[in-house]
């Protein structure tokens, strides 16, 4: 499991691969909370190549996303459509309060 | 806060839009204890024990199958005095004792002995050791967490309700809480003598603060005593627990609720699921129907119009609940696992000689190769007449 970012102008994309479970994943969820916090309008989350998203995750992923959104800025995820990580975004609802791409490109174009 | 690393500073590189890249792993911020605080310790990886740990001093250790070793494992692969584990000059060697099978590092077996650094593993028998070398503190700290965590789960257990073995709703359950407990919980309860609640919710997270509230959230469920909410309506129920258990003004916490209200008499269940997977009505021939309505989890958006679904069924038929836990699960021995598959178990279960969802776990356990999951495993299963 890891997670990296790459900032281009005032867009930050942070990807996270691996599994988000429960060993070690608080760790790269707060990672992720600290590194949404940087005041750039635009964040994506990457999360295509990521193989399994625990609860410890979702709630990572709102904590941010309500981060990003107080400040006034936009929050993105990218998802395989078909994928395990899709059924949990799913599930728990995370798709009515962040909009989901399917590329990268589509989520920077929905969010800029 | 994480900086980005290998960054060159010398290259004016202040623009905006330059590309940073970091790679972080999970364990890597670490606090660094006071080097003369640490100790030596032994401990059992995998085996009958894990977690078991005794400190290495100058006298040494002996594992073995059976007294006088001090370190007694049962395990027919394991000789009587095995090997020996001590200091010699501050350092940690491992002697093998001549034992029968021999004590294993890096796939081979060692003779006389060998140094073991810190985080070195060796083998006997079907256990793993390692040489762990941490502050006392950290240790008892550790030791302190575990017996508030089993203290947790008897707890827990005791808000259980027991199964239903006679009347119009039979109810049988069975919960294993992960090592670190998880936040699952559930009840059911009659409302009336024809209506019959059902409920299970999985709080975000792991350990007792999961626990508490799950507990906490539970006691709303249990005593719905709320002037203006009927507890015939689960998707009000969802509503109400929503605007008490925001995640701001609840360290964070959300969860996820599958409630169910059966009406016995019309044979109908009213249900919410609140970003919760669907439960799975299985009729006495085996039809399988999918109870889901798509909603967000508790706590995570203020003033949700929570909508409920409804379906009918046979006379015969048995409503699952359960939680991720069951089927996300990452088989230990190479085949594969998800929902599909476990609601095809629920249909058709393969002999284990245990009945019911004890019988279903046990079955879970052998295709997926696992004695343990890293998540709660709860499943409840009622069966309307």
């Amino acid at each position: 499991m890891s997670i990296s970012y790459a900032d281009a102008g005032d867009l930050r994309t942070i990807e996270i691969t691996g599994r988000l479970d429960v060993d070690g994943a608080g760790s790269v969820a707060s990672q992720l909370v600290e590194l949404t916090e940087a005041p750039r309008k635009g964040v994506i989350v990457d999360l295509s190549s990521l193989k399994f998203l625990a609860s410890i995750g979702i709630r990572a992923l709102i904590q941010s996303a309500k981060a990003v959104k107080a400040r006034g800025g936009k929050m993105a995820l990218v998802v395989d459509t078909d994928s395990t990580v899709m059924m949990s975004i799913k599930a728990t609802g995370v798709d009515q309060f962040v909009p989901v791409f399917d590329s990268p490109d589509d989520a920077a174009a929905a969010i800029a | 806060m994480v900086e980005p690393a290998g960054h060159d500073n010398g290259a004016g590189d202040a623009d905006d839009s330059a590309t940073r890249t970091v790679i972080v792993r999970p364990g890597g911020i670490r606090a660094a204890a006071a080097v003369d605080d640490r100790v030596h310790y032994l401990v059992v990886v995998e085996g009958e024990e894990p977690g078991r740990r005794v400190e290495i001093t100058d006298k040494p250790t002996v594992i073995g199958r059976s007294r006088p070793a001090d370190f007694v494992i049962a395990d027919a692969l394991v000789s009587r005095s095995h090997c020996r584990v001590g200091l010699v000059m501050g350092e940690v060697f491992v002697t093998d004792q001549g034992s029968s099978n021999g004590t294993l590092m890096e796939g081979a077996r060692i003779s006389g002995s060998r140094f073991l650094g810190p985080g070195d593993r060796f083998i006997v028998g079907s256990h793993v050791f390692e040489h762990e070398w941490r502050s006392r503190r950290e240790v008892e700290a550790m030791r302190a967490q575990d017996s508030d965590l089993e203290k947790a789960k008897t707890y827990v257990r005791s808000l259980l309700p027991r199964p239903l073995v006679e009347g119009p709703v039979r109810t049988d359950w069975v919960l294993q809480p992960s090592a670190n407990l998880g936040g699952d919980m559930f009840g059911y309860h009659f409302i009336d003598e024809r209506t019959y609640a059902v409920y299970l919710l999985d709080v975000t997270g792991h350990g007792t603060d999961a626990a508490m509230h799950a507990v906490s959230v539970m006691n709303v469920l249990r005593q719905p005593n709320v002037p203006g909410l009927d507890a015939r309506d689960p998707a009000r129920m969802a509503a109400h627990l929503n605007e008490m258990f925001q995640m701001e003004s609840h360290g964070g916490m959300l969860l996820s609720l599958w409630h169910g209200v059966v009406d016995l008499a019309s044979r109908t269940v009213t249900f919410v699921s609140a970003g919760h997977h669907a439960a799975y009505l299985v009729a006495a021939d085996g039809a399988t129907a999918a109870l889901d309505v798509s909603n967000v989890l508790i706590g995570m958006m203020p003033g949700y119009a929570y909508r409920s679904g409804q379906a009918a069924f046979s006379a015969g038929s048995s409503l699952y609940l359960f939680s991720d836990g069951v089927f996300e699960v990452e088989p230990a021995n190479g085949e594969e696992w998800d929902l599909e598959r476990f609601v095809q178990l629920l249909v058709a279960p393969s002999a284990t000689g245990k009945p019911g969802t004890q019988g279903i776990l046990e079955n879970v356990k052998a295709r997926t190769g696992r004695d343990t999951f890293e998540d709660d495993f709860t499943l409840v299963a009622s069966t309307f007449g």
